[in-house]
């Protein structure tokens, strides 16, 4: 972890290493990004997503529900991360303190 | 029970694999598969279908069943569960995938597909036109990872 990465930016890291491995991605593919759609550009299919649930449910100690996997924010890595993000936020929000 | 307990392997059958796996723990592995059986009726919509109500017993253990730790004694648990009530032969008996059918493999939907032609192309393009998907890219916004949602109005 470097110092002063956000949780998102860790977050958006570890699982954009995850999918260049599981998905075999060339170093040098252009169309392979942060924002690109996983699904539609066919980085991700639905037998690396089980793997990738896995690992992110693994990673960040946290539980995807079945909407989750159809939220629109799933779609991208740096969407993923800001899910992700979110949740550990709120998980760790006093509930005194919780946003209406 | 067998998501549950993800009692499932690929299958080999005329020189090409089946229903492939990912590569997870058993552990993690069912709870991914019983996602995917939770958002279906697959197992109970075709006796609906003829009218048939039908529960599936092993569903109201579920919590209890994913808990169970690695690896999972299928045989013992099933013994446990039926109580008696089922014949040491049954809950012993070699499995046979529906997809195969029988160990001579003639009986299955697996093997009637390959004799057919027909691959997973042909079956997803028949997906979509039950389901009035008109674009076969956006077949990733209604199944995803097992688990499958109404599709999306108007696509």
């Amino acid at each position: 972890m470097q110092p002063g990465q956000s949780t998102q930016e860790i977050a958006a890291t570890k699982i954009e290493d995850f999918v260049r491995q599981i998905g075999t991605i060339a170093s040098d593919d252009p169309g392979f990004h942060r924002q690109a759609d996983l699904f539609d550009a066919g980085y991700v299919d639905s037998l690396a997503l089980v793997a990738l649930t896995a690992f992110i449910e693994e990673t960040f100690h946290l539980s995807l529900t079945e909407q989750d996997l159809f939220h629109p924010e799933f779609t991208t890595i740096d969407g993923m991360a800001r899910l992700i993000t979110t949740r550990i936020h709120r998980s760790c929000t006093p509930p005194h303190t919780a946003l209406p | 029970m067998n998501e549950l307990l993800g009692d499932y392997s690929p299958v080999h059958y005329a020189g090409a694999t089946y229903y492939q796996l990912p590569q997870l723990p058993p552990s993690k592995l069912r709870i991914s598969l019983t996602r995917g059986v939770q958002t279906g009726d697959r197992e109970v919509g075709v006796f609906k279908g003829h009218g048939l109500d039908v529960a599936q017993p092993y569903g109201w253990a579920s919590t209890l069943l994913l808990e169970l730790p690695d690896p999972i004694p299928k045989h013992t648990i099933i013994k446990e569960l039926a109580q008696g009530a089922l014949p040491e032969e049954i809950s012993r008996r070699p499995k046979v995938r529906a997809q195969i059918g029988d160990h001579d493999a003639r009986q299955g939907i697996l093997p009637q597909l390959v004799r057919a032609g027909l691959d997973h192309r042909q079956l997803e393009a028949a997906f979509c036109r039950a389901f009035h998907i008109h674009n076969p890219v956006d077949l990733h916004r209604v199944v995803r990872a097992g688990i499958h949602q109404p599709p999306p109005p108007g696509r």
